[in-house]
């Protein structure tokens, strides 16, 4: 796919006792990319985290970043910087000395150091807290004490782990539009562990989803939200509404009591069983024109979410209820209320169809 | 971006280099890790298999199976002594677990006043050897004793003396454990019991005890092995009531019989080792029961109930303070009781048994010595225990290494020590009757706790900073100067001062093992005592109890002056 | 110890092979144990040194049946060049277990016979006897109402029950030789019986010889049997003591001077030992000790009956080293349990 890979990571395979962390894990990441490992905790995304930051060994793989092969490098013998979920600061040492701790070992000058301190702590927007303890600092600026620590020695590599979480909602997303500004202007490719899929899908380039020592899909945040190649994936980013069905002819699925018209599926044939998938801001009211998947629904319940409004309709013709979003604009025409029926439309370039059983 | 031809896995191992996935950093680290366990080895391991094989071995040191031990059940007095120890530990265990429990509890859970200087009182007893409560309980109830009407005739030395000398020193060491036990409970349960309308005695009963629960086992096992397996108090104040412990001293002192000695120390580990399982298990158990996040309590106002634990403070206080006292009332005494008058004679140590201030000077040496090398050697292991990636297989034996000597009293230690250090073909005997055999013995003794204080320290600070500082190419022993010992210091002077104040006290490991010219000022108030010098035995142990009380004026100096000065990160 | 030599031996218990630095100093330092009183032994060594300057005596002091015990723990590895004033019944211990240097001192044939091992090759030589005495503390007897005892067979009386202590056979030399005398004084039989009878009487038995005189000097048991030595020294410093000397007889150990096999200063040590037969030595001994091994010397000492060596039995050593284990053994079936004999 990409003509420079700057990471490549070849067949990693990680067994702890007879637990196999990680299966067969291949993923090259290009010179400057910000990926994000998405996964529910256990899935392997901090296993290979670890692994890329030689504080683990694979059992089997390899690893190469810039052409060498660092898969048995010690930590210490490789390029990159990391920031801990924990921010890991010393906290017997200035903020200075903090961040200016790898630069001894770099042979910096007193002055040098003193020099890229400031500098640093300019770039992470805490300019004159040089002399400030760790303690004394706020969650978010430990944050960015971490971050420029972790600059300092300008690596090829930077390595986040849950960076944000031990953060509040609203630091959070702050943080979180800054570090991806920082990350484009130093250009420094970064590999960012998450399973907050809002946090992957506002900051990534790439979005390596994962779940149970394997990797489900690799895409931009648009791929991984629009075309989910799995059903995990789907509902792991985003909402999805699933709906178990059977292929009964070529673009035709029957779910239920439900015949419903969707995109043709090259793998799948006539019996097969399927999952059929929406989101919920997919669902249709407003249905003029097209005259596939309409149906009646009952509105079972209204819940606020401020922005829109969240319907859970049942469909005539089906036992399983959906949940369907609708914007306060549309709402204002629709006028739903509790208990009326209504008619909905779930559209077929927006139905996800998976094979194989729910 | 997946779709990656595969490339052949034997070709990466190919890429490892010759040192493998460590650097240089890690494999030295490891290298030392490895000495320490060896040098654990040789000081623990060793010295207690050669005491359980000497125990089934004749003079001549061949095998015979369990001879001794059935030589010993079939001695009467000998085998008394087991029924003697369990009464004197069991009692002594009830009356201070007790006692422990109600001063912990008007120190942590009362409005009572004063509580920081009743806590320094309470914790006094550390400070001196075993022996002085002992010796002046033979000055306060003897049959020249100041009060010895309040026996009614009945004689101290005997199992009186023996639980109220054991109680007196063992007191502090449950009384701490005890805190920390009460320290840990939850206000929101006591506010949900409030709510509920529980009596003040169903809530004691239902949070109180129960929070306490392991705690107060664990002090009773704790109290039960120290008091089993302590010989100073039986032997100055115990007269003719045998016990184990004071078996195994007259065995090897008195009869020169080395072989029963191993055995009765063989038998003395039996309660040492349950002990220690069950404070594993317990210990065990209540971590987990620490792991939610607890409200701090602020005990409401009580007025009888401060009332009546004020008053118990003041008893057990003034019990504590007045014992010493008579200590240090009997050592100036010139010579008592038919010279009354006040001098520093029996200070003249020079002219006792025991090697005069010789000693004293010794025991300063050994003490400097231990907490010097013994806290960096400690410390740097536990770190290395902690922090070192890898090497799981060396740092489990490491563990258990650190953790046995705990089951060990320092009897069997001393003895197992002669065996092993004094056997000719040990390349290592040459430290036989040495300072060093000392230093090392105080060392292994009193290992566990500053093993585990250690690691308790380093476990709470965060465990990536090696991680981090491997990525900025620190080496890791870089970080263990500037980051983990400064921010543990707090706990290396902890264990410091723990290892001076313990190497001054000991008497029991030392005493098969000083030597002329390393005789030491415990073994001299026993030596004295011995021979019938009392009032310079308690003069030398008067002496010890103010090193110590200097030795931790020192250490708080340098915990509260200094280390504010430079842990003012500490605060926000 | 000094910071060099603990390196040293650090050096050596990191296994690292040192050579041994001890410079060959111009004093020969001889490792001495003993049971002399504490208070002497800085006066020994001095009057030693007056005559013998190149010669350091470094001391390990212990009661008799400490050092006894640590000369056998360290029996394959012997700590000890020269050994000078312990019971010559525990030398005689030590000779059966082969751990004696066979030395006839310079003066051995002038010294009383009583005081030399009579085999071929001597390996002991004795300096001075040592006799069980009675410390009855007038005050504290007054006040109980205690008459004064004169004879062993006094102290069976029910009047004297639990204000007596004497030292645990055990592990004291002087305990040992009162058991021993006993059996001697009063036949085996006989002897046994009156140590029951005597054991009902006892408040406890110390692990110490001293002891028992320093408990009645300072008033704490009015009756302390111990032994001459210590019974004098402590009227001397002002204790309301009595000094008895029963009229049976008194049991004695002498205490005697002898090498270790195997020292590498044998040279220092026959040096030594040369002098601690001399009668410069003896005139010392006689400071403390009313008899002394040289014949003609002793002169009467202070609070000792002037017909001192009359009153001693005649000690059957032989028998009582032969017997040491099976009498200690007894006795401590007999009584060395309060619970059950009590």
């Amino acid at each position: 796919m990409s003509n420079k890979a700057y990471l490549e990571l070849n067949n990693i395979d990680q067994m702890f006792g007879t637990y196999q962390a990680l299966k067969n894990v291949s993923l090259n990441i290009k010179e400057g990319e910000f990926v994000c490992f998405l996964g529910p905790s256990g899935c392997g995304k901090t296993s290979l985290l670890r692994i890329i930051a030689g504080l683990d060994t694979p059992t089997s793989g390899s690893i190469l970043q810039a052409g060498k092969d660092i898969t048995y490098a010690p930590v210490n013998h490789r390029d990159f910087g990391i920031v801990f979920q924990s921010y890991a600061l010393f906290p017997n040492l200035t903020v200075a000395d903090n961040i200016a701790y790898g630069l001894v070992s770099k042979k910096f000058s007193a002055n040098d150091r003193r020099v890229r301190v400031t500098e640093l702590l300019a770039t992470v927007g805490m300019s004159g807290s040089e002399g400030r303890y760790p303690a004394q600092l706020s969650g978010g600026q430990q944050q960015r004490v971490a971050l420029a620590r972790a600059l300092a020695t300008s690596p090829g590599l930077l390595l986040l782990d849950e960076p944000l979480s031990a953060l509040d909602a609203r630091v959070r997303a702050h943080l979180r539009q800054e570090i991806k500004q920082l990350q484009e202007k130093l250009g420094v490719t970064t590999i960012m562990v998450t399973h907050d899929q809002e946090e992957a899908l506002t900051m990534a380039d790439q979005i390596v989803v994962m779940n149970q020592g394997v990797i489900e899909q690799i895409g931009t945040p648009q791929d991984v939200y629009a075309k989910p190649n799995t059903p995990f994936v789907a509902e792991f980013v985003g909402e999805m509404n699933f709906l178990s069905a059977e292929v009964s002819g070529v673009g035709v699925m029957q779910s239920a009591g439900l015949t419903l018209r969707c995109d043709q599926s090259s793998h799948l044939t006539i019996g097969d069983p399927a999952q059929l998938a929406i989101r919920p801001e997919d669902v249709r009211f407003q249905t003029e024109g097209e005259e596939d998947n309409k149906m009646n629904a009952k509105v079972l319940h209204l819940e606020f979410l401020g922005s829109r409004m969240r319907a859970l309709l049942e469909l005539e013709n089906h036992e399983r209820p959906i949940l369907a979003d609708i914007s306060m604009n549309e709402m204002a025409e629709l006028n739903l209320i509790q208990g009326q029926s209504v008619v909905c439309q779930l559209p077929h370039d927006r139905l996800h169809v998976f094979g194989g059983k729910a | 971006m997946s779709g990656f031809s595969v490339t052949s896995r034997s070709s990466s191992k190919a890429g490892q280099p010759w040192y493998g996935r460590r650097g240089f950093d890690e494999w030295s680290l490891g290298a030392i890790l490895t000495l320490g366990i060896i040098g654990l080895f040789i000081c623990v391991v060793l010295p207690i298999y050669t005491l359980l094989s000497k125990s089934v071995e004749n003079k001549d040191g061949d095998f015979i199976g369990l001879a001794n031990f059935v030589q010993f059940f079939e001695t009467p007095s000998l085998f008394s002594s087991i029924s003697n120890s369990l009464f004197i530990a069991l009692l002594s265990t009830v009356i201070v677990t007790s006692l422990a429990f109600l001063t912990a509890y008007g120190i942590s859970r009362t409005r009572i006043p004063f509580k920081g200087l009743f806590r320094i009182v309470l914790v006094l007893p550390i400070l001196a050897p075993s022996l002085l409560p002992a010796i002046s309980l033979v000055y306060l109830f003897g049959n020249q004793g100041i009060l010895k009407d309040v026996l009614m005739g009945a004689s101290i030395y005997g199992p009186i003396g023996i639980v109220i000398g054991s109680c007196f020193w063992t007191f502090p060491h449950a009384l701490m454990i005890m805190l920390t036990a009460l320290a840990n409970t939850d206000a929101r349960l006591y506010e949900s019991a409030e709510v509920l309308g529980a009596s003040p005695m169903r809530t004691f009963f239902t949070i109180t005890l129960p929070a306490a629960k392991y705690g107060i086992i664990s002090v009773a096992f704790v109290v039960f092995t120290l008091v089993i397996t302590d010989f100073g108090v039986p032997k100055v104040i115990g007269g003719q009531f045998n016990v184990l412990a004071t078996d195994i001293y007259k065995q090897v002192i008195g009869q020169q019989n080395f072989e029963m000695g191993a055995t009765v120390s063989m038998i003395l580990l039996l309660p040492a080792i349950l002990t220690f399982i069950t404070d594993r298990w317990l210990q065990r158990r209540q971590s987990a029961l620490l792991t939610s996040r607890a409200v701090p309590w602020t005990p409401p106002i009580r007025k009888v109930v401060d009332k009546a634990f004020f008053a118990l403070m003041i008893v057990v206080c003034v019990v504590i303070l007045g014992v010493i006292a008579m200590a240090v009332y009997a050592s100036l005494v010139t010579f008592w009781p038919y010279n009354q008058t006040l001098s520093f004679k029996n200070y003249n140590f020079d002219l006792m048994d025991g090697g005069g201030w010789d000693s004293y000077w010794n025991s300063i040496q050994l003490a400097t010595y231990t907490a010097l090398i013994g806290t960096g050697f400690i410390f740097f292991q536990s770190y290395l225990v902690e922090k070192l990636a890898g090497f799981k297989l060396l740092k489990w034996f490491f563990h258990l290494f650190a953790i046995l000597p705990l089951a060990v009293p320092g009897l069997v230690l001393g003895l197992a020590y002669i065996f092993f250090f004094n056997a000719p073909n040990n390349p290592l005997n040459g430290i036989y009757g040495t300072m060093t055999i000392l230093v090392v013995c105080t060392i292994s003794h009193f290992y566990t706790v500053c093993h585990l204080t250690a690691t308790t320290a380093l476990k709470q600070i965060d465990s990536e900073f090696e991680s981090v500082s491997a990525s900025l190419k620190v080496p890791q022993i870089v970080t263990f100067w500037r980051v983990s010992l400064p921010v543990c210091m707090p706990a290396v002077l902890d264990i410091a001062s723990y290892l001076f104040v313990n190497a001054m006290t000991t008497v029991s490991a030392v005493v098969f093992l000083y030597s002329y010219n390393t005789s030491l000022a415990s073994v001299a108030v026993l030596n004295m005592d011995d021979a019938g010098d009392i009032a310079p035995a308690a003069a030398m142990a008067v002496m010890i109890m103010l090193t110590c009380m200097v030795a931790r004026l020192v250490h708080w100096l340098l915990g509260n002056v200094i280390l504010k000065h430079t842990q003012h990160w500490r605060q926000r | 110890m000094t910071q060099k030599s603990l390196m040293k031996r650090l050096s050596i218990l990191a296994g690292i092979a040192t050579v041994s630095i001890a410079t060959q100093a111009a004093q020969t330092e001889l490792t001495v144990y003993t049971a002399v009183e504490a208070e002497d032994l800085k006066k020994y060594a001095a009057r030693f040194n007056e005559e013998h300057p190149e010669i350091k005596i470094n001391w390990v002091r212990d009661s008799t049946g400490i050092v006894t015990a640590k000369l056998l723990a360290e029996k394959s590895n012997p700590q000890a060049d020269v050994v000078w004033g312990l019971a010559a019944t525990s030398l005689m211990l030590l000779k059966n277990e082969g751990m004696l240097q066979s030395y006839k001192p310079e003066g051995y044939d002038a010294l009383s016979s009583k005081f030399k091992d009579t085999s071929a090759d001597p390996v002991w030589t004795g300096m001075d006897a040592w006799i069980a005495a009675v410390c009855y503390n007038t005050v504290e007897a007054g006040k109980l109402g205690l008459p004064k005892p004169t004879s062993w067979a006094d102290l069976t009386n029910p009047v004297y029950k639990d204000h007596i202590i004497m030292p645990n056979p055990n592990s004291s030399g002087t305990g040992f030789l009162d058991v021993s005398s006993w059996l001697q004084i009063f036949g085996e039989d006989k002897g046994w019986e009156y140590m029951d009878g005597l054991h009902n009487n006892i408040s406890r038995y110390t692990h110490s010889g001293s002891k028992p005189c320093k408990l009645a000097a300072s008033g704490e048991i009015p009756i302390g049997i111990s032994f001459a030595f210590r019974a004098a020294k402590s009227k001397k410093s002002g204790a309301p003591l009595d000094i008895v000397f029963p009229t049976e007889g008194l049991g004695w150990d002498m205490e005697a001077t002898s090498i270790i096999k195997g020292t590498d200063k044998l040279e220092a040590a026959q040096t030594l030992v040369d002098w601690t037969v001399s009668k410069k030595a003896n005139e010392m001994y006689n400071e403390g000790y009313a008899v002394v091994a040289m014949p003609g010397i002793a002169k009467p000492v202070e609070f000792f009956p002037e017909n001192a060596e009359s009153l001693m039995i005649d000690n059957d050593f032989e028998w009582t080293a032969a017997n040491r284990v099976e009498i200690l053994a007894k006795w401590q079936e007999r009584y060395d349990s309060k619970s059950e004999a009590k």
